[in-house]
């Protein structure tokens, strides 16, 4: 006991102890929070999340979880998530406000309405957008993982599913699903896209929602064209509208405001959404021109009919005697966010997680390799440097230590000087790309074996002589005596190789290049400069479980394994 | 007769040629930067379409992509690069303007005589006239052999300009064009301010390549970075008056007037909602919405010049390719790249998919789409041509592809110097331009030495007799060291007894595996590295002795000397912070009478998280607006940058991961020690009346002195060495500011592949370090070893 029990009582004595846990205690907090953050971080969806939060809100409440929802359904896009909702003043940072409606009787009218007309009209493929895909990659996006499962059940493979795009992919992950807009051109017909399509046909309604041109035109379009005060509009065409949402977007252009509708159709949206009306037709048979560059040039008012989602349910409500009619897009969002809670809770939760898995399974050889690089590292740590250390402490050599110091002045070497020439020699040899160049140049280490020599010289003498009298040859001796009585701290060098194999990243890419003995570090090592901070947390705690697991059971034996030098 | 003849040889062999291509079953093409099949962004696409059509007309070839590793914090080259050194080289290689040098003059491009001259006549001109002239020196240039040759074909040309962002644009007030000049520039960007504080009026990347911006001034201003004053002879230049002008202009931007938040990111919408102007090409892929933003010919300087830059996809043939059928076909594949039919597909791809816009009016006219041509707004076409037209080529000259790294190193001096801050202030504006022209002109002949390798004769005589002593010095404090420590081994060794007699061969073969590797992976290497350092070691060409040529560089590099500072600095950290916290936590936990093991536990968690992990993780924490930043601006700090780019505190954040990770496991070694020490001492002490710090120093200290200098001896040694985690934080930056030397050794070594110049530098690292590495090793020869109990 450093002080006795006596002393301990002492006003002097226990500030001291007072003092050490406050110290101690604050010391563990700094060593705690960055989990807690990074725990939190890694189940976030936003890309530029930040900040200090130590507990992931939308886990246990509904609006945060409500802003998760809208965010990640419109691809963290504030245009889509406007356009969809018609809400010209909507953001990411206030969907809250849409969660709860103002009139639920409202709602359901139109959901029934919205239902009826779905059950008699079919909609195109085309005319749907999938949800919950990002349009940038440094997110993973829950729709295309649901992509590319869907793509790998299809064709049965990665290999397949590369051959059949004409692509080389070498891990699934990689696939995105293309960028769908509402302005611009169609798709080309790729087969990606194709089978985008029919993937998109294949799920639910729910999980889609619809380009809505009308939206668009209203949240994006005319605040633009025309300025971001409606009393602009209404000075301009004569019309007396409250706001941009009360302004039509009717499949034909309209008496008072065709200008901008026309702009808006025959120059920004997607061509495949038009469709020339009897006289467009004929114009366009007067010009040598293509479709589309008819649309985007020539094309008049009256030459245009818009064919999307809101314009056709337009119209058709019309025929019902309801005016101006939309898509009831909110709604429908409410309705089903309120039927899937705890799903979205998990899936949200567990979204980059799975991308990680995904990304390091996916890619067949990384756990492989990372464990034949860690087999191979304890293997030759275990052996090559106790067998010299055997040596030099069992026999009378007269070299011993000439051979100990031209193992131990080894340390001396300056690693810059020789790290070049491993490099050349691996590359003469063809080892780089091989495990070799991973494992070989540090197998031996002149400090290892000066340490074990150490410690060998320290065993009893006595079971030696009583093994030689028992006849045991030197191998039997090595293994069953030394090697046996040396547990502990052979525990810890096999724990330091370990430790080294499975982190080793920097030297892996250098010397090992080629993607086909990549460990597990380098692919996330890779993975994280393309990828936001999130994933990124969630890599970190993926792959800390293995040395989790490891050191956990092997606490005890760490500590009686730790060589303490003293002066002879 | 003889050019008849000529002809007839060529079409000859034009006719073998593509016969051969036509029978030929299958040739596998490595390709880098092929564009990816998903690819939705506009270029991509035209590319996704390019390529298409090559494999219409050659089905023969295949096209494999051929991806490096991207190391963090370097530029693009470096990856293939890294590729040619890691033996996975691709068979077309893709450079840019600045990078060409570097590739043909290691000797790692095929010159295309060879296959231009079997070309028919109609090709070849078609070829050459897709060059615009002052883009032809770019590729048609001196070899390592010294004889002229044509080198590459550029393909996809692309050219700098504004692009400004038309809602916030819009929202200001501002008309629906970039700004006119640098003061319709400064005026725009304040009234973009006034609009929104948020806004960032101009995005202005940060990083080594940070001049890339600056170039635009500099040629806008009337100056040039590097000139070739004779046939490959090349001097660095941006240290003239109207440079000065280039850089105050920037000077005000981000630091004079603060309306600029320099660095950053414009991937995420977030960060492109708040941008207002971003220069970039057009003809190369963005990261942002085309129909967000649109796009202008770069602003023109004081006196009315505009800066435009012309770059290009340069594609040649990797001299190591041999087989002559993927020769032929890298050759077809950079040829098809570089015609008018894949120019053509390109813009028709971008104007069917609604950007006519934003293509090149000349190609928009040559290719037929007059009618897009309207669409522009006013002035826009002509200034596109005037620009296109004074454009210049990206700096091509020797070693060019360290130009903006060298450009950046006067810029981030500028932007930090407390004169011209100070200066600006209070308006003198003669001193802002003198002080700018001093750091300027320091830099000029920096960047002539290192990157352009311009060394006078007479200072080079020199350096070479001053390095000669040097070398020699460190030869004899070599020999005399080893002689030395032999000797004090042999000396510590006698007395310890042998148990058994040799007994023939079986030692050794006991030994063998572990001699054999260190002799093989340590002696030899340390001999070849030293032979290295003697030479200018070439990957691809052979390598030639140069004498002390890279000592005399090394010792006269202020970057290297530099560096060392830094390593002082980075090891002063690690051997007080680093190597006390976990003694004193060992003592800590060994002092408190309860809740050990859960504080042991707690403090041993970073080391479940690798190594590399750990640095990841505080990544994050240390960025702009990460943790740690916002908790300092809550007490009220203004923390404008990310710690790694803060020069204060870049070494800081360097250091405190590694303590964070290391303490846990660190402590581990001295609570074994400390256990060791009988209570009997103690109880003892107690007697006498002794304080607790009376025990600490007569009881504690003398039981761990032996741990405490040979781990700290060890720290030493590891100090010098640390580079992984800097490379992972920093990168060196900012300014350098965290360039240690094993650092910049990797740098010269893997990314700008002068291996004889990095080895050279570790000897005299090496070198420096050898009086510790003796302490160390006499220490241990005086040590004995058990695990604690």
């Amino acid at each position: 006991m450093f002080f006795s029990p006596i002393s301990e009582r002492s006003l002097r004595v226990r500030l001291l102890y007072g003092a050490i846990y406050v110290v101690l205690g604050l010391g563990a907090i700094t060593m705690v929070v960055p989990f807690l953050i990074m725990l939190t971080g890694s189940v976030e969806q936003k890309s530029d999340a930040g900040g200090l939060q130590i507990f992931p809100a939308y886990l246990v409440e509904e609006g945060a979880l409500w802003e998760r929802y809208a965010e990640t359904r419109y691809h963290g896009l504030g245009d889509l998530l406007r356009m969809a909702w018609s809400e010209p003043s909507a953001s990411f940072r206030d969907t809250r406000r849409f969660l709860v409606p103002e009139d639920p009787s409202r709602d359901d009218a139109m959901i029934a309405l919205w239902e009826e007309f779905r059950e008699k009209v079919t909609l195109e493929e085309k005319l749907f957008c999938v949800g919950w895909l990002r349009p940038n990659t440094r997110m993973p996006a829950f729709a295309n993982r649901l992509f590319q499962t869907w793509l790998l059940q299809k064709y049965g493979a990665l290999d397949e599913v590369n051959e059949a795009l004409g692509t080389a992919f070498d891990r699934i992950t990689r696939i995105q699903a293309p960028r769908v807009r509402i302005d611009g051109s169609p798709l080309p017909r790729t087969v990606l896209v194709q089978d985008f399509v029919e993937f998109s046909a294949s799920l639910p309604s729910d999980r889609k929602f619809l380009f809505d041109a009308g939206g668009y035109y209203r949240t994006k379009v005319l605040p633009l064209l025309v300025g971001s005060r409606i009393q602009d509009y209404n000075a301009r065409f004569g019309t007396e509208y409250r706001s941009f949402q009360d302004v039509p977007f009717p499949e034909l252009a309209p008496v008072a405001g065709a200008e901008p509708w026309h702009y808006f159709v025959s120059r920004l949206l997607r061509t495949d959404f038009i469709e020339l009306t009897e006289p467009g037709r004929a114009r366009l048979a007067t010009t040598a021109l293509s479709r589309e560059e008819f649309i985007r040039t020539l094309a008049q008012p009256g030459d245009l009919a818009v064919r999307t989602a809101d314009t056709i349910f337009g119209t058709w409500a019309a025929a019902q005697g309801l005016v101006d009619a939309r898509i009831p897009q909110l709604a429908l969002d409410r309705q089903a966010f309120a039927k899937e809670k705890a799903f979205w809770r998990w899936e949200l939760a567990a979204l980059n997680y799975r991308y990680v898995w995904d990304e390091i399974s996916g890619h067949g050889g990384a756990i492989r390799n990372t464990v034949i690089l860690i087999v191979l590292s304890i293997g030759g740590a275990l052996l090559v440097n106790p067998l010299a250390a055997y040596a030099l402490s069992r026999f009378k050599m007269r070299a011993t230590y000439q051979i100990l110091l031209f193992c131990l002045a080894t340390i001396a070497f300056p690693a810059e000087v020789t790290l070049i020439p491993v490099f050349l020699q691996l590359k003469e040899l063809s080892l780089l790309n091989t495990f070799g160049a991973l494992v070989l140049p540090g197998i031996a280490n002149g400090f290892s074996i000066f340490l074990l020599k150490g410690f060998f010289d320290s065993l009893p003498r006595e079971l030696y002589e009583a093994a030689e009298i028992d006849g045991a040859s030197e191998w039997t001796t090595f293994w069953n005596i030394t090697m046996t009585l040396s547990k502990p701290i052979l525990a810890v060098i096999a724990l330091d190789a370990f430790v080294s194999a499975y982190g080793m990243f920097f030297f892996a890419l250098i010397l090992a290049p080629d993607p086909k003995i990549w460990t597990i570090m380098v692919y996330v090592y890779q993975l994280r400069q393309g990828v936001a901070s999130p994933v990124v947390y969630a890599s970190l705690i993926l792959t800390a479980i293995p040395t989790l697991i490891v050191f956990v059971t092997c606490q005890k034996i760490i500590l009686r394994g730790l060589v303490v030098p003293s002066e002879k | 007769m003889k050019s008849s003849f000529a002809i007839l040889l060529a079409t000859v062999f034009a006719l073998t040629v593509s016969a051969s291509a036509q029978t030929d079953p299958l040739v596998t093409l490595r390709v880098s930067g092929l564009p990816m099949p998903n690819a939705t962004e506009p270029i991509q696409v035209a590319e996704l379409k390019v390529q298409a059509e090559f494999q219409r007309r050659y089905p023969g070839i295949t096209l494999v992509a051929a991806e490096g590793i991207r190391l963090e914090n370097t530029v693009s080259e470096v990856t293939t690069l890294m590729m040619i050194a890691g033996g996975i080289a691709p068979d077309v290689l893709r450079m840019n303007f600045r990078s060409i040098d570097t590739f043909v003059r290691k000797g790692m491009v095929a010159p295309l005589e060879p296959f231009l001259a079997a070309e028919e006549v109609a090709v070849r001109s078609e070829i050459e006239a897709r060059i615009p002239p002052q883009v032809l020196p770019v590729v048609d240039r001196n070899g390592p052999d010294g004889q002229r040759h044509f080198y590459a074909l550029p393909t996809r040309f692309m050219f700098t300009g504004l692009y400004f962002n038309r809602e916030l644009f819009q929202r200001a007030g501002l008309p629906a064009r970039p700004p006119k000049d640098w003061a319709e520039l400064v005026d725009f960007s304040r009234r973009l301010k006034q609009l929104d504080s948020r806004i960032n009026p101009v995005f202005l990347p940060g990083g080594a390549s940070a001049s890339w911006t600056l170039l635009n001034f500099l040629w806008s201003s009337g100056a040039e970075a590097v000139v070739e004053t004779q046939p490959d002879e090349w001097r660095a230049v941006f240290d003239t008056p109207d440079a000065v002008t280039a850089y105050e202009f920037y000077f005000q931007l981000v630091e004079g007037e603060r309306l600029v938040q320099r660095g950053g990111q414009i991937s995420s919408p977030q960060e492109q909602e708040r941008t207002g102007m971003l220069f970039g090409y057009v003809g190369d892929s963005i990261a942002f919405d085309p129909e967000q933003f649109g796009f202008g010919p770069v602003p023109a300087g004081p006196g009315g010049l505009r800066g435009s830059e012309i770059n290009a996809n340069v594609l040649g043939i990797f001299s190591g390719v041999t087989d002559p059928a993927v020769r032929l076909a890298a050759w077809q594949y950079i040829r098809f790249l570089a015609s008018a039919d894949a120019e053509r597909l390109r813009v028709e791809t971008l104007v069917e998919m609604g950007l006519a816009a934003q293509v090149n009016p000349v190609l928009l006219r040559r290719f037929g789409f007059t009618q897009y041509l309207s669409l522009m707004p006013p002035g826009v076409e002509d200034a596109f041509l005037q620009a296109l037209e004074s454009g210049k080529p990206e700096p091509y000259g020797r070693n060019c592809n360290l130009v903006y790294s060298e450009m950046t190193y006067p810029l981030d001096k500028i932007l930090l110097d407390p004169v011209i801050a100070q200066a600006w202030r209070e308006g003198r504006m003669e001193d802002v331009r003198r002080q700018m022209g001093e750091i300027l002109t320091t830099a000029v002949k920096r960047t002539n030495e290192r990157m352009l390798g311009y060394v006078p004769e007479e200072t080079m005589r020199f350096r070479r007799w001053v390095t000669g002593g040097v070398v020699v010095a460190m030869f004899g404090i070599f020999v005399w060291v080893g002689v030395h420590v032999s000797r004090v081994f042999s000396a510590a060794s006698r007395g310890v007894s042998q148990p058994v007699s040799g007994r023939g061969y079986l030692p050794w073969l006991f030994l063998a595996p572990a001699l054999l590797l260190v002799f093989s992976w340590k002696y030899i290497p340390l001999f070849r590295g030293t032979l290295m350092a003697f030479q200018d070691y070439q990957l691809v060409l052979p390598s030639t002795f140069v004498g002390l040529d890279n000592f005399a560089n090394v010792l006269f590099d202020p970057t290297f000397w530099n560096s060392l500072l830094a390593t002082l600095h980075y090891a002063m950290w690690v051997l007080t912070l680093g190597f006390a916290a976990p003694v004193l936590l060992a003592y800590a936990l060994h002092l408190i009478p309860k809740h050990k093991l859960a504080f042991r536990i707690l403090y041993y968690l970073p080391a479940v998280i690798s190594a590399t992990a750990v640095f990841f993780l505080w990544r994050e924490l240390f960025g702009a607006d990460g943790p740690l930043n916002t908790m300092f601006r809550w007490v009220g700090f203004e923390m404008r940058r990310s710690w790694t780019e803060e020069p204060a505190l870049a070494m800081l954040s360097c250091i405190l991961p590694g303590i964070w990770a290391g303490m846990g496991p660190g402590c581990l070694i001295y609570l074994a020690a400390l256990k060791t020490i009988p209570t009997e001492q103690f109880e003892a002490a107690e007697l006498d009346g002794a304080t607790f710090l009376h025990k600490t120093k007569l009881i504690v200290f003398p039981n761990l002195k032996a741990l405490l200098i040979i781990n700290f001896t060890g720290a030493v040694a590891a100090a010098f060495h640390g580079a992984t985690n800097i490379l992972l934080m920093t990168g060196g930056g900012p300014n350098g500011a965290t360039e240690v030397t094993s650092l910049l050794i990797f740098f010269e070594a893997f990314t700008r592949l002068r291996l004889g110049h990095a080895t050279a530098m570790a000897w005299i690292l090496g070198s420096l370090l050898i009086g510790i590495t003796v302490l160390q090793l006499q220490r241990l020869s005086k040590m004995e070893f058990k695990t604690a109990k």
